[in-house]
């Protein structure tokens, strides 16, 4: 339903209580720029759970990734995952998501967006003073300097259906949770609550062993915290998250999962595995 | 001193100093802070000090987590500690008058202080920034004197107008934008925190020293007015 325009984002301001944002699923972000020939955080367009029906004037190359959409240019179906030139006048109509749910679609050149604080990525508040060219809705319109690099031939592969393991790292004040909401932790089954977003993904269902809550002075928080609020809820940071929080960070999200989780929705189940940092970078 | 050093996700370090909110362990992670723009490392993506930690992000294509954690381990052992007069001292107008004081007389009632008392207090001693967070450019300052210190509201509210001053606990804060929110609203301040269209956004940064100071009425429409006609003398704040 929801889409923006995303690109590196804004992790040096984080100082200033200023959100991150960027692609939820930055993998798949940077796979449809380098098929174009942009640079990996050229910005693209991420749609969620719905696409957007795009009407495309002039000569250019797009292409589309991420979850599995149904994808139609002027009513013919055309294959995600790869670069498809286009010439005058077309139209892309992006159905709903048969896996995953969010796509990204990049178009090859220079996005004429006038950037906040370094970065195109549509602001998760005040979006229309901050970001108004990022502010996606029924008729924007985005001017594209089109410029075609030379595209490189590579294979993508196919988009499988998460596994629903997320690897997490012991996160500051693990070690300060008692030992049953720790293994609670890891033997139960979450499901993504209906009341998550950009932001955040709240995990139902709470610990129920957690009694006697974890106090902690407010401290930083980066998208992939996992927080544990007093009433036992699991609540992960997702890339529009605010910057400081006063709950125990019980772990983080290894990165490369935290694109796994981008893709999940509302509804799918996740289940957590303890890796070490030797591990993430082995 | 430092406490421990910590993975914070798998690019960021997170630097914990003693677990307290004292402006003596703050200038602790100001020094760090400090330290280590001037070293100018290469692959540090972001620096987030908060009350007693500092979150050091790196690009683990270019600096490990061990490396990162040795340089700042050989930083602190020579940290000069931060002087109070190091961060800028800035001079905030506040009405604290109906219709902005919200909470002016449920915190009366709960302090057994007068309203007079209350702004007496609040406007009393100079706050430092501890970090910002919440919203960008929320500045959470203290720390607020003992008898001020009241816990947030039960229920917080769907819309706080922007740059209403609040309190919670040990902190005072300025929201930058209209935004729900817990905190005790005190009063609003003419001045805003945040502009966004502004080529720096953010009228504080951590470090920073706050003094809040009472105006009436008919100052705080003035100072309004004179913000959006771009005719305000800024040096006021500073002076």
């Amino acid at each position: 339903m929801q889409t923006t325009v995303q690109d590196h984002g804004r992790m040096s301001y984080r100082a200033f209580g200023v959100p991150k944002s960027g692609p939820m699923d930055a993998g798949s972000a940077r796979k449809a720029n380098l098929l174009v020939g942009n640079p990996d955080f050229n910005p693209v367009l991420e749609f969620t759970l719905q696409g957007p029906v795009i009407e495309l004037l002039g000569q250019g190359y797009i292409a589309v990734t991420g979850g599995v959409f149904d994808l139609k240019l002027n009513q013919q179906s055309i294959p995600q995952n790869q670069a498809i030139e286009l010439k005058g006048k077309n139209k892309l109509a992006i159905g709903s998501a048969q896996l995953g749910c969010r796509g990204y679609i990049a178009v090859a050149g220079e996005w004429l967006l006038s950037p906040w604080l370094e970065s195109c990525s549509t602001a998760p508040q005040n979006t229309a003073q901050l970001t108004p060219d990022s502010l996606i809705q029924k008729g924007s319109e985005i001017s594209i300097k089109s410029m075609v690099r030379d595209l490189l031939e590579f294979d993508i592969p196919a988009t499988s259906a998460p596994s629903g393991v997320i690897r997490i790292l012991a996160g500051p004040e693990y070690h300060l949770i008692d030992t049953d909401s720790i293994k609670e932790l890891f033997k139960t089954t979450f499901t993504i609550s209906s009341q998550s977003n950009r932001m955040g993904y709240r995990l139902n269902a709470p610990l129920s062993r957690y009694q006697e809550p974890v106090d902690i002075i407010s401290s930083a928080v980066v998208p992939g915290t996992i927080q544990l609020t007093n009433s036992g809820q699991l609540i992960i940071l997702m890339a529009d998250a605010q910057t400081t929080g006063g709950y125990p960070r019980i772990a983080n999200v290894v990165s490369a999962d935290l694109d796994v989780l981008g893709q999940m929705k509302p509804g799918d189940q996740i289940r957590f595995q303890l890796v070490s940092l030797k591990h993430v970078f082995q | 001193m430092i406490q421990e050093m910590v993975p914070l996700g798998d690019s960021a370090l997170l630097v914990n100093f003693e677990s307290q909110i004292s402006i003596k362990i703050h200038q602790q992670v100001l020094s760090l802070v400090s330290e280590i723009e001037h070293r100018q490392l290469v692959g540090i993506t972001f620096l987030q000090p908060a009350y007693c930690s500092l979150a050091i992000g790196f690009d683990p294509a270019k600096l490990s987590f061990l490396e990162l954690k040795s340089t700042v381990r050989k930083i602190s052992q020579k940290l000069i500690s931060h002087s109070k007069s190091d961060g800028r001292l800035i001079h905030l107008p506040v009405c604290y008058q109906p219709p902005y004081a919200l909470d002016l007389d449920e915190i009366s009632q709960r302090t057994g202080l007068t309203k007079e008392e209350i702004v007496d207090r609040h406007t009393g001693i100079s706050y430092q920034v501890f970090m910002l967070g919440f919203l960008p450019g929320f500045p959470y300052l203290g720390i607020l004197p003992k008898p001020l210190q009241v816990p947030r509201k039960e229920t917080p509210r769907l819309q706080i107008p922007e740059r209403s001053v609040g309190i919670a606990g040990l902190q005072t804060g300025i929201y930058p934008s209209s935004s729900p929110g817990g905190w005790n609203i005190l009063g609003v301040t003419p001045v805003p925190v945040f502009n966004g269209s502004n080529k720096n956004p953010f009228l504080l940064r951590v470090g920073d020293r706050v003094k809040f100071q009472a105006i009436g009425m008919d100052e705080y429409k003035s100072a309004v007015r004179l913000i959006a006609e771009g005719a305000f003398d800024w040096d006021t704040l500073y002076g």
